[in-house]
């Protein structure tokens, strides 16, 4: 008879084409949740050490161009040098994490990271915002 | 009894299908190769490290640049459905023959009792089924088209505020992402050169022929002939 109801073999396709979206959905949201947690922890550890006044953590938390740089500048190696340029950076306020970079705000600094195959690690600390225009950093790897 | 096909009629019988999936999949896995080698020229000079090909045609730089063209060819296409049932062009095979602009009549569309014993059941039925069917070509087209702008806008956002951060500047929200430059400088740019394509056909067909192709007039066909196809 002309327009029966639509049957199970109808919609059925459609239901499992919204039952993928949904799925793929929560899947990346699960893995934006975790590499925010992974920065985070990383940016932390590294406030950590430079509370603790541990050089040899914190100089294991830069980046590799960071660490060049803040040696290139300073004449000196990491440990010796890292401590004098990041200051203990207060409460964490938050943390955005797009790609391969993240930047973890606390009330006294600013951080930002980016995901190596290690694990993260700090490019830019001490940092000051300028506006629009790119942070002030004490310690950057440019 | 039914006609006993060879396998390789049953294959040309699908050979545009099959031409361009192939095309199109040789062409993704050109840009995933090209873009990822882009993309790490551009890390190596800011001090950051490379990315594999895994990461890159997981990555938001590489769902940007797909989705960005996707959404303007589902854009053209449902622009071009949608618009030819009521603009003409006199001379085009694009362009329906003049004075039947419109939706047309139950009878000349086939639907109802008027279909045929081997039209598609809600083209027979009535309601609801065969409204749906009726517009189910540029509502396929649109969401299409709505799902990879989506992508687009997602994924752009991503980007834009990954390379900011690189830059040592805050990132973005997406409401600013949206009415911001890089997502409409995107999007514009792709529809641009969507909309000349669409309406340079139009125009070309009505002039120039390529003989056997169902996009031209018959070669003898003139100019002024609208809505034949070769």
């Amino acid at each position: 008879m002309p327009g029966s109801r639509a049957s199970a073999a109808d919609v059925g396709p459609a239901l499992a084409a919204l039952a993928l979206v949904l799925m793929g959905s929560l899947v990346l949201s699960a893995c934006a949740s975790s590499q925010q947690d992974d920065a985070t922890r990383a940016a932390d550890g590294f406030v950590a050490a430079v509370t603790d006044r541990q050089a040899d953590r914190a100089c294991a938390l830069l980046a590799p161009v960071t660490r060049e740089e803040l040696e290139r500048s300073s004449g000196g190696p990491c440990a010796e040098v890292v401590l004098q340029e990041a200051a203990e950076p207060g409460r964490r306020l938050g943390v955005s994490t797009f790609g391969d970079m993240a930047q973890v705000r606390y009330a006294e600094d600013v951080l930002f990271l980016s995901r190596y195959s290690e694990g993260w690690r700090v490019v830019a600390a001490g940092c000051v915002a300028q506006g629009d225009e790119p942070y002030s950093c004490g310690i950057e790897g440019r | 009894m039914p006609e006993r096909q060879s396998p390789l009629t049953r294959l040309h019988r699908h050979s545009l299908s099959l031409v361009f999936g192939a095309l199109f999949v040789a062409a993704l896995l050109g840009q995933s190769v090209a873009g990822l080698h882009q993309l790490n020229a551009d890390l190596h000079a800011e001090g950051f490290p490379r990315v594999s090909w895994a990461h890159y045609v997981s990555s938001s730089d590489f769902a940007v640049d797909v989705a960005e063209n996707w959404q303007s060819e589902y854009l053209q296409f449902l622009l071009y459905v949608v618009l030819t049932v009521w603009l003409l062009q006199r001379g085009s095979p694009e362009s329906k023959e003049l004075g039947r602009a419109g939706t047309e009549s139950d009878e000349a569309q086939e639907v109802g009792t008027h279909a045929r014993a081997d039209s598609p059941s809600w083209a027979r039925a009535g309601g609801w089924r065969r409204a749906v069917y009726s517009n189910s070509l540029g509502a396929v087209t649109a969401l299409v088209f709505l799902g990879s702008w989506t992508v687009q806008a997602v994924a752009g956002w991503v980007v834009l505020s990954e390379e900011r951060l690189r830059r040592l500047q805050d990132p973005v929200s997406f409401g600013d992402y949206l009415t911001g430059a890089d997502f409409w400088s995107r999007s514009l740019q792709n529809w641009q050169s969507e909309f000349l394509a669409v309406g340079s056909m139009a125009v070309f067909a009505i002039y120039l022929r390529q003989r056997g192709s169902p996009e031209s007039k018959p070669v003898g066909e003139p100019h002024r002939s609208t809505g034949i196809e070769g």
